[in-house]
């Protein structure tokens, strides 16, 4: 992911969560994207192509808004230990998808770790759509793609704590 | 096993860096180069197959570059040459004084068994070779950026 000034086209989600597990730990199970299957329901399943301990590529069918999407990944592990990505092959309804996510230990936690998610992505516009019409729209799947970041970190803490999810709508 | 080669540019950073980045380049510069195809490109990521010639075969790889102009080009084959596990690299710029810049380039590799489809010959035999080929294209990118 660049670091810079950001594409004015692109929309920005962001979430962030303390998972309750050491920042090194937490990081090695966000790039074992095999193990996301039982953590985050919304996979259907996932098919490493490559995987070298830096960089890495899949593909993943995964459930959104109530169907199958088919995105293809590449994932770069920064020397911080962030986690970098684009997809070649994004969601269907975006032109650009990319992201980090990111790793933090809390001095005053160490066996936790903040984890932050960020998005950059481009809702594809629709022949036709007005600029009032496509604003909403992406003010409307930006809300809920913050939900989505927001359950899968949820996710990430129930499997380390054995909670119930907070978003049980979203997450199931 | 790393290989590392260096060459002195005799023109700007930018300009060097930008012949190494533009990949429909490649073919003009590189004779054993037939095609590039960029399938991905958002001003960072660059995701690319290439096609080359080898001895009464042609190879087609599959790889990923992050561009960080003007500095620096990092590329890694997810489908790497048949004879390879592996293979990764970085195109290093650094101006070099009196408007030259010195372009680094390292070669990060590993070979199959011979079983497997593998060379017959070490990876230090393996990456004399690798080197010869990596200081050869090095020239043609010094010819081409210096004679643009």
């Amino acid at each position: 992911m660049r670091d810079g000034p950001r594409d004015p086209s692109l929309d920005v989600v962001q979430s962030r969560a303390l998972v309750p597990a050491p920042p090194a730990q937490v990081a090695e199970l966000f790039w074992d994207i095999r193990a996301w299957h039982a953590i985050w329901t919304k996979i259907d399943d996932v098919e490493v192509r490559y995987d070298d301990r830096v960089r890495q590529e899949f593909a993943m069918g995964v459930q959104r808004d109530g169907r199958r999407e088919d995105v293809r990944t590449i994932r770069y592990r920064r020397d911080d230990g962030d986690i970098d990505f684009f997809s070649p092959a994004p969601p269907p309804t975006m032109d650009v998808h990319n992201g980090r996510w990111g790793f933090r230990a809390d001095a005053a936690r160490p066996d936790c770790c903040h984890v932050m998610a960020r998005r950059e992505y481009r809702l594809i516009r629709a022949d036709g759509e007005s600029d009032d019409a496509y604003r909403r729209r992406r003010r409307d799947y930006g809300e809920r793609f913050s939900q989505r970041l927001e359950a899968i970190l949820d996710c990430f803490v129930v499997h380390y704590t054995q909670r119930q999810p907070q978003h049980p709508e979203v997450a199931t | 096993m790393e290989i590392c080669e260096t060459i002195t540019i005799d023109a700007p950073i930018e300009r060097a860096y930008d012949v190494f980045a533009d990949l429909d380049r490649w073919p003009v510069i590189l004779p054993d180069t037939v095609g590039v195809d960029v399938t991905y490109f958002d001003g960072y990521n660059q995701e690319f197959s290439m096609t080359v010639e080898r001895p009464g075969r042609l190879e087609t790889v599959r790889g990923i570059r992050y561009c960080r102009a003007p500095y620096q080009l990092e590329l890694v084959q997810t489908t790497p040459p048949p004879a390879m596990s592996r293979m990764s690299g970085i195109w290093n710029f650094a101006p070099a004084g009196g408007g030259a810049t010195e372009v680094t380039a390292t070669r990060r590799f590993s070979l199959k068994a011979p079983e497997d489809g593998g060379p017959p010959i070490s990876e230090e035999q393996f990456a004399v070779k690798l080197g010869e080929i990596l200081r050869t294209n090095l020239e043609l990118f010094k010819a081409a950026v210096e004679g643009a």
